[in-house]
């Protein structure tokens, strides 16, 4: 009787055990699942550094072209700001429109080394 | 010498001073456009900017000259002109015994091959004298500007362009001037020569012949006495262009250029704007 005890006790210990390994696989599940979702955001982070130091770069060139426009330097700071605060969405909106405009004042710098002469009163 | 390096001589000579852009032709130019689109208003009127083309803004201006919100400024200047240095200079050890020198700057200053504007001369002074420079844009700079401007009034503009050097500097002046710049996609042209005389928002818009007579000014806007190189950076920053650093060369040269168009011109600063 006290083996067949035994061999009860033992088993339900086995059975808990079980059941103890089996929650602690689904709590290990959790966070595998939130690495995924964590996956996706450093690539949407990734995207926007790319698009903000494609931005840095282009407002930088119309700068030392000396046609840098006020309205692009202020897109790129909050394109920067909105990537830090993670509203992406506007972030990329605003980096892109930055590299836009900084692109525009770059075509200017070139068209207007020549150009001007054109206006000098004679 | 034979005559067919005679005629190449000839030949580099007329195509290098075709090149070259004669400044005294340019500033006749400039004064034939404000001419002909004010042909009742005096040449020497437009030492007074935009009040010699609207006879009511002239009526208010000169009512607020009875008493000028840069008087101060000019007492201030005077006493700071007059305060020894440490060493026990003035500026005057710098400039002479009268401060009315005004009319010669912008000067090019051949040793640094640079365009030397009177706040870099009173600054350089300073330097000199083992005293720290003082801010270019608005303050103790300004006024000293202020007071050095009034002793000045009556004499005209002198300004030199004597070398290849200080062409290029008055042929980059030139350039900023009719560059296009900004989101606005403006010259200085477009509103000082092209849109002279009309309104932008309740302002009408001055003409830049004799834009640099009455240098420094008192502007309702800023409250206090600033200098042209502060309105540069507004101008700069209205068509949507990222400005220069006051005294920068950018602004120097263009200053040299505003101001040999005024050539001859009265002084009459320091000025007051609403």
């Amino acid at each position: 009787m006290k083996k067949l005890t035994l061999l009860v006790l033992l088993s339900l210990l086995l059975m808990a055990c079980g059941n103890s390994e089996q929650t602690a696989k689904q709590t290990n599940t959790e966070p595998a699942e939130s690495k995924t979702l964590t996956s996706t955001d450093t690539a949407e982070s990734t995207d926007i550094d790319g698009l903000i130091q494609q931005a840095e770069d282009l407002y930088a060139q119309s700068l030392a072209a000396k046609h840098a426009w006020t309205v692009n330097r202020d897109l790129l700071k909050d394109a920067q700001r909105l990537a830090q605060d993670g509203d992406m969405d506007q972030a990329i909106a605003n980096a892109e429109e930055a590299i836009k405009l900084a692109k525009l004042a770059l075509i200017q710098a070139d068209a207007e080394k020549d150009l001007w002469q054109k206006r000098v009163p004679q | 010498m034979n005559l067919t390096k005679l005629i190449a001589l000839l030949l580099v000579t007329v195509v290098v001073s075709a090149a070259q852009a004669d400044p005294e032709a340019d500033r006749l130019a400039f004064r034939e456009l404000y001419q002909q689109k004010f042909p009742a208003v005096d040449l020497a009127e437009f030492k007074d900017g935009v009040y010699a083309i609207d006879e009511k803004m002239r009526e208010q201006w000169l009512e607020m000259e009875d008493f000028p919100a840069y008087e101060i400024a000019i007492d201030e200047g005077e006493e700071l002109y007059e305060t020894p240095f440490a060493n026990g200079k003035t500026y005057a050890d710098c400039f002479g015994d009268d401060p009315g020198i005004k009319h010669n700057y912008p000067i090019f200053d051949e040793s640094v091959a640079e365009v030397i504007t009177l706040e870099v001369a009173i600054n350089k002074c300073r330097e000199d004298n083992a005293e720290k420079p003082l801010p270019w844009l608005v303050g103790e700079l300004a006024e000293i500007s202020a007071y050095m401007a009034f002793s000045t009034r009556g004499k005209s503009f002198d300004i030199k362009i004597d070398s290849a050097a200080a062409q290029e500097a008055y042929e980059n002046g030139k350039q900023f001037y009719y560059t296009r710049r900004g989101q606005m996609n403006f010259e200085c042209r477009s509103c000082h020569q092209q849109n002279v005389g009309h309104m932008l928002r309740a302002e009408k818009i001055s003409p830049s012949l004799g834009h640099t007579t009455h240098w420094p000014v008192y502007r309702g806007s800023w409250q206090y006495v600033g200098n042209i190189h502060k309105r540069f950076q507004e101008c700069n920053i209205q068509v949507r262009a990222v400005p220069f650093e006051a005294q920068s060369a950018e602004y120097r040269n263009l200053e040299y250029f505003l101001t040999y168009m005024s050539n001859g011109m009265e002084l009459n600063g320091p000025g007051s704007r609403r």
